[in-house]
Order: C-alpha cells, then sequence, then structure tokens
C-alpha cells in the first residue's frame, strides 16, 4: 500500500500574514525572501544588483564615494536617452545612455526631485534650485522655463507642464499647483499669479506629487487625493493619498503607491488597499523608508524599496527592503538588497529603455605605493561588436589620465591582469590608463540610485564579471504549517522530498506542532533534481518548512515539496 | 476551509453581495465616485426646494419702499426680503447718493443688511445675490426712474414712456384720482386741483 503524501506544488499564492494559518490558502507562503516566481507556481532565487562599474555612473570624475540622490530619463525623439543624476554635493552630471558622462558644472543647492517630458525636453524641478529644462545638452533656466516656479514635483498633462508643492517669488506654497501656458510654436510661457489651482489649501496637508492618468491629473497628498480636469479639482472619496512621490506607478489600467496603510490600487474611481495581506510588513517600515521609499515597474510586478523592515510581534527583520507586489496575481514578495555587493543607502530608480548595442568600456586601475607593501591590480580592456570611441584626457594633482581613441571592426575581447607586490618605501600615487567608465545597458533595464553610482537590477550572478563573481545572498521560503490529514490527526512523518529544476544546493529546516526548528541537513545537493530529506522527530499533527536557495551559476526553482506520512489516528 | 472559500478575495476583503449592492444608491455613488456631477434625468421632479439651492436663485417679494429724491437720486426705507424657503431678510435704509449712470440696486448676503449698488449689472446676480431695482437718471430737474423687482411701486421717468404706451386710462400724480387724467380711449384731459377737476382738454358728458 503506498504511504499517503502531502504535497505543495503551487507557490502562486505569495505571502500572507494577516489570515491565521487554519485559514491560509494552500498555495500561500508565511515569508519569502529574495524568491521570484519565474516559472508559475515555482519559486527561485531572484538575480542580484550588479554592482559593476560598467552598469554605473563614473564617480570617480567628480570624486569617488557619492551617493546619486536622485536620476531621471530623458528620452528624445530620435530615441536617444539621456540619465541625469544629482549627487549628494549637489553636482549634476549626465550621460548619454551608450556614451560617457558629461559634467555640465553645475551645482544645485539640494537635488531634482521630481522631472518630466515635453517638447522633446525634460523639466527638472527642486523646490530649492531654479526650476531647468535640459535638452540633453544644456541645463536651461530660461529656455520654455523663464519664470516657472520652483517646486517639489512636475507633469506633463494636456499640452502643459504643472508643477506642484510650489515657491512663487519666495512663498511657498505647499497646495498650489502652477501651470504653463499651452505651447506657441513648441514654446511654452509661465504666468504664476493666474495659472495655478490651489487644492484645498491650509488644511495641513500637502502635495505629495502627481500623476497623469487617463484624462485626468491625480493629485496626492499625504492624506488625501484628488483628479483634476483642467477646470475643477474632485477628491477622491475616502482615499488617502501617497508618503513618496517615487511610490507611484502606472499598471495597466491603475496606478498603484505607497499610503501610510499600505500598498493601494487607484483604478480611476476608488483606491483600494492591496496590502493586507502583508500587514505586518507594512507595519515594518519606519517613517524615513515610507518618504524615501521608490518603486520601479517590471512587467506587472511593482516593486518598493522601503529600507529596513524590522517587526519584532512577528520576527520580521529584513534589511534594505523591497515589497514586491504582482497586479494581476496578488502575489506579495520580499527581497533584501543588504548582500549584494551594494551599500545603502537607495534613493530612486529609473528604466532604461533604449539599448546600444555597440557598447565599449574600459576600468580603470590604480597603483598605490606605501611605506611597506603595495598591490596593483587589473586592467581590463572589452570591445564588443562595431564601434568607435573617443575619450578625453585630464589631468588631476597626482595623478594623469591618458587619452585613448579606439575604433574597432570586429568582436574582440581582451582581459589582461597583473598583481605586483612591492617593499618599496616611496610613498607616490599613480593612477594609469582609463577612460570614463559608460553607462550602458543591455536587457536588463533597471536600475537603482544610491551609494556611488547607479546599479543595474537583476543582472547578478551568473552574468557577472569574473572580478564580481563572489556575491553571496540566499532566498528563503517560510511555508506554513500544514496539516496534512486534519489538525485532529496524529501522523508519523516519515521523510520529504523537494523537487528542484536542476541540481542544486539548498538547506532545510522543520518543526512539528510549532515546536523547536529542527536542521534536516546543514545542506543537501540535490541528484536528479530531487532532494531528499529524513525527519529525526517524526510524531505530530502537523509540520512547517523552511528552505533556503543560495546564489551561484543557475540557482534551480522550488517546483514541488512532498511529506510522506502515516496517519495514526485522531486524537 | 480557506480564506478565499469563504468569499474573501486575494485584498482580504469581502465583495457586496447582490443585496447589499442594490441598497446603494446607484446616483449616490456615480455622484461620489465620478467627477462630482450627476446627470438631470436622475433628479426627481420636484425633488430640489428652495432651501436646497442658493438664495441668487430662490424666487423672492421685497416690501422695501423706494422714493425718487431728484433727478439723479434715490432712497429706500428699512424693509424685507422673503424668500421662497421662508427666509425673512431684514434690510437697512439708505440711499443711492448722486448716480451718473443706471445703477443697479441688490442684496448680497454676504455684506448684511446694508443693500450694494453697481453701475456694472454682473456685479448684481450671483449666488449669493438678489436684484431688488435698477435706477436710472432723470432729467434735469425731474426725479429718477426705478424698476422695482417683485416690489410694489415702480416709478419711471419720462424717457422711459414709449409712444403709444399710454393708451389707457392713466392717472398722473398722487392722491385717490390723481391731478391728470389722460384718458385716451375717450379722448380727453382733465386736470385736477386736488379737490375738483378744473381743467378740461376735450369732451366730457355733464361737464365736470
Amino acid at each position: 500500500m503506498n504511504q499517503p503524501v502531502f504535497t505543495i506544488e503551487d507557490h502562486s499564492g505569495g505571502m500572507n500574514r494577516f489570515v491565521q494559518p487554519f485559514l491560509l490558502a494552500p498555495n500561500e507562503q508565511i515569508e519569502t525572501i529574495n524568491m521570484v516566481a519565474t516559472e508559475f507556481g515555482g519559486l527561485a532565487l531572484r538575480k542580484a544588483i550588479n554592482p559593476s562599474v560598467y552598469h554605473r555612473i563614473n564617480d570617480d570624475k567628480i570624486g569617488a564615494g557619492r551617493t546619486v540622490h536622485s536620476a531621471e530619463l530623458l528620452t528624445k525623439y530620435n530615441g536617444d536617452q539621456f540619465i541625469v543624476s544629482v549627487l549628494d554635493n549637489g553636482v549634476v552630471n549626465y550621460a548619454k545612455v551608450g556614451n560617457s558622462i558629461s559634467d555640465p558644472s553645475l551645482t544645485l543647492s539640494g537635488s531634482f526631485t521630481d522631472s518630466c517630458m515635453f517638447l522633446d525636453t525634460m523639466f527638472l524641478v527642486s523646490l530649492y534650485d531654479t526650476t531647468r529644462s535640459f535638452n540633453g545638452t544644456d541645463f536651461s533656466t530660461s529656455t520654455n522655463v523663464t519664470g516657472a516656479p520652483k517646486g517639489k514635483f512636475v507633469e506633463q498633462y494636456k499640452a502643459k507642464v504643472y508643477i506642484a508643492n510650489c515657491n512663487v517669488s519666495g512663498t511657498s506654497y505647499p497646495n498650489r499647483i502652477v501651470y504653463s501656458d499651452l505651447p506657441s510654436e513648441d514654446t511654452i510661457a509661465w504666468d504664476n499669479g493666474n495659472n495655478y489651482v490651489d487644492v484645498e489649501r491650509d488644511d495641513g496637508d500637502k502635495i505629495m506629487g502627481m500623476k497623469k492618468f487617463g484624462e485626468r491629473l491625480v493629485i496626492f497628498k499625504e492624506y488625501s487625493m484628488y483628479r483634476y480636469d483642467e477646470s475643477s479639482v474632485y477628491k477622491v472619496v475616502g482615499a488617502p493619498g501617497t508618503v513618496s512621490h517615487r511610490s507611484i506607478e502606472s499598471i495597466d489600467q491603475a496606478l498603484i503607491y505607497l499610503a501610510h496603510d499600505g500598498i493601494r490600487v487607484y483604478d480611476g474611481g476608488k483606491s483600494h488597499l492591496k496590502s493586507r495581506a502583508i500587514q505586518p510588513y507594512i507595519d515594518a517600515i519606519s517613517d524615513h523608508g515610507k518618504y524615501y521609499s521608490f518603486s520601479w515597474v517590471d512587467g506587472s510586478t511593482y516593486n518598493i524599496f522601503v529600507g529596513d523592515l524590522t517587526n519584532q510581534d512577528y520576527d520580521i527583520d529584513i534589511k534594505d527592503a523591497v515589497i514586491s507586489y504582482d497586479i494581476y496575481t496578488h502575489e506579495f514578495r520580499t527581497y533584501s538588497f543588504r548582500n549584494d555587493d551594494v551599500t545603502y543607502p537607495f534613493f530612486d530608480s529609473i528604466s532604461v529603455s533604449n539599448v546600444s548595442t555597440d557598447l565599449t568600456t574600459t576600468s580603470t586601475s590604480t597603483t598605490t605605493s606605501t611605506t611597506s607593501t603595495s598591490t596593483s591590480t587589473t586592467s581590463t580592456t572589452t570591445t564588443m561588436s562595431s564601434s568607435t570611441s573617443t575619450s578625453t584626457t585630464t589631468t588631476s594633482s597626482s595623478t594623469t589620465t591618458t587619452s585613448t581613441s579606439t575604433t574597432s571592426t570586429s568582436t574582440t575581447t581582451t582581459s589582461t591582469s597583473t598583481t605586483t607586490t612591492s617593499t618599496t618605501t616611496t610613498t607616490t600615487s599613480t593612477t594609469t590608463s582609463t577612460t570614463l567608465p559608460y553607462v550602458t545597458y543591455d536587457s536588463k533595464k533597471h536600475f537603482i540610485a544610491g551609494y556611488l553610482g547607479l546599479y543595474n537590477l537583476n543582472n547578478g550572478y551568473n552574468e557577472r564579471d569574473s572580478a564580481n563573481e563572489s556575491i553571496t545572498y540566499s532566498g528563503e521560503i517560510l511555508y506554513p504549517h500544514v496539516y496534512p490529514t486534519n489538525p485532529e490527526t496524529i501522523n508519523t512523518f516519515d521523510r520529504a522530498n523537494i523537487y528542484l529544476s536542476r541540481a542544486g544546493n539548498i538547506k532545510a529546516k522543520y518543526r512539528i506542532d510549532e515546536n523547536e526548528w529542527i536542521d534536516i541537513n546543514t545542506q543537501v545537493t540535490g541528484k536528479d533534481n530531487v532532494v531528499s530529506l529524513k525527519f529525526n522527530t517524526k510524531r505530530g499533527r502537523g509540520i512547517q518548512f523552511w528552505i533556503e536557495t543560495m546564489s551561484g551559476a543557475e540557482p534551480p526553482v522550488i517546483r514541488r515539496l512532498a511529506i510522506f506520512l502515516k496517519p495514526e489516528g485522531q486524537q | 476551509m480557506n480564506y478565499l472559500e469563504l468569499g474573501f478575495n486575494r485584498d482580504i476583503t469581502k465583495s457586496l453581495t447582490s443585496s447589499e449592492e442594490d441598497s446603494i444608491n446607484p446616483e449616490l455613488m456615480d455622484f461620489l465616485l465620478g467627477d462630482g456631477s450627476i446627470g438631470g434625468n436622475k433628479i426627481t421632479a420636484g425633488s430640489i426646494v428652495a432651501d436646497r439651492i442658493s438664495l441668487g436663485t430662490r424666487g423672492f417679494i421685497q416690501s422695501i419702499d423706494y422714493t425718487a429724491v431728484d433727478e439723479d437720486t434715490a432712497s429706500w426705507d428699512a424693509g424685507h426680503i422673503y424668500t421662497e424657503d421662508g427666509t425673512d431678510i431684514t434690510t437697512a435704509s439708505g440711499n443711492t447718493g448722486n448716480i451718473t449712470a443706471t445703477t443697479y440696486l441688490y442684496y448680497d448676503s454676504t455684506k448684511g443688511s446694508t443693500l450694494q449698488k453697481s453701475l456694472t449689472h454682473a456685479d448684481a446676480v450671483g449666488d449669493d445675490k438678489l436684484l431688488l431695482a435698477i435706477i436710472t437718471e432723470g432729467d434735469t430737474g425731474g426725479q429718477v426712474g426705478i424698476q422695482i423687482f417683485s416690489g410694489e411701486g415702480t416709478l419711471i421717468t419720462p424717457g422711459n414712456i414709449i409712444t403709444g404706451v399710454l393708451t389707457a386710462t392713466t392717472q398722473l400724480g398722487s392722491g385717490g384720482s390723481g391731478h391728470i387724467k389722460l384718458d385716451g380711449p375717450n379722448k380727453r384731459i382733465i386736470v385736477n386741483d386736488g379737490s375738483n377737476d378744473r381743467i378740461l382738454i376735450g369732451y366730457q358728458v355733464g361737464g365736470f
């Protein structure tokens, strides 16, 4: 007679910490960290952030160790894309995607807080600096922005530019939206004294963001939201606003955003709270995490970075956390960026949709000699496909940067690496051969801005270059406590099989009837894509599993969990 | 039995039953969740009563006595305005001063009991306003004309009388029978001294 088997084959339910365990759906989990559904029903370790210099804006040009506070994207009619970044010291730089960094010698008092595209131009706003327009070359304070107010948020709506939470001639209007005139021969003018609308002013709240949505402009305050149709402002009944304008995204036919009470979806009529299933995680977001949260959309998935999650009541402790929500499957997941070889904080994200297949990159090499031992490491040049590039020559106080002009007509890769140990007593410092790194892009298009630059998301482990391959992070699945027969029946649990997409290393723990966790093996290796787990403690009503999968070349998809048991009878 | 089988959705909220949905006024939901507008055909005929509409669109009647002081001044006594929802508005006495053009006299609920005047007609209408009278300049030595709305005693200046208008029996002046009677149908004019008819132009059977 075959032994009864209880199986979990569908993981598509996502996390649920709101419903008591007896009422959970069979495909839901208590918690997952760093796991994504690469195939329906299965879960696999997410790909990591790639900290390679190939994927971040050069910080050498403006000083190492700088944090990127904001990143905005200009897409022009001809398809050219430009990334504009502001560093923590207010320095602005920009790069045409596929080209080197440019320094416009512009330093701000703060940082651009928002941008929008109109008239083949990017409009950039800040509450502390003059509103500017950027055409890919110049940051103008006159072209289309003469007389424009300062402000925190900007959006293009029905052929006008709207600036919200304004400062007009030194006076702050946190609930005012000033809008431009309609374009005349592709030029817009501003009349701040007449072209404005106040959104329930002096109510103790303030505008926190705007987003165009169909035929309406949706206006978010912190505790309320509104829609505007060029003539009137209508309050959305019962809807809270947002805590961060960088949390507002448009997916399909809805706006999704973070409010104080959780992740919400606005469908044009009502705002729906979607994150009730992970309410303990929402409660775990700090105020700082809320106000500095930022999001990006990957397909049907909304991802929002919220900083550390800490909730002792629910044993939640996730560092540098992202909450992910699939708008179609209603699946919630969490990720942790803590072990991705990149350093918190992060402040912004951009998604680059254009691609430059011709790619030329050159990394820096530095030699430092001290009174003891010095080490010279790595010089790597990679040339891909057909391309031509020309770099500039710069000189600093202690370094010389040479000029390089490269023309290639074939696909070649050249890599050199040297290590030299010296006991010289000289104290000279030399930097050799460099061209500025490039902002590049491949099929993984999402970048986050933070400490030391822009980082390419979802481009980790098996696609990293050799110099950065040693990243170690893991994914975890905490299953709910399940009762394979029913809660009234005592079972003898024999073993479990975990079915994987390919052989791989995993860790696993289990506990029976919510007693102590028991390691099954420190680490087990799958054979024939199946990991078999033997139980030591065997008797009880229910059983709970925790499975961890580690980074490495192509971690497996976890597809199925089968528990072999023998019911003893009801007690 | 899990929460989905209990009728909750993935948001862990529960949809309304059909009877619960039926209990919600769809017109009200349209109003709340739409753009704040509601179609006229959704309003039951006669359901909008006077106290649901603005003052400026309510019917009213006034009991204010107006006086034409001279050719460029009108005055009025304290009085009342009664709106159709039953509101009794007390107004103060006042005068126009010397007007230089047609002047609109109106009540503005945001300005209190003192009646307001303006040379601009648009100033005299609005949600909080009731147009009470239009005052026009008279000829030199004459009197202003006062066109009163929803009240008694309209005073007309000669310039506002169009040829052919006085075709019926008309009495000019104060007193029980007036001092001058223009009797168009009988083709005569009679001047009275306050007690007796003294001058007859035309024919009257039996004379005076």
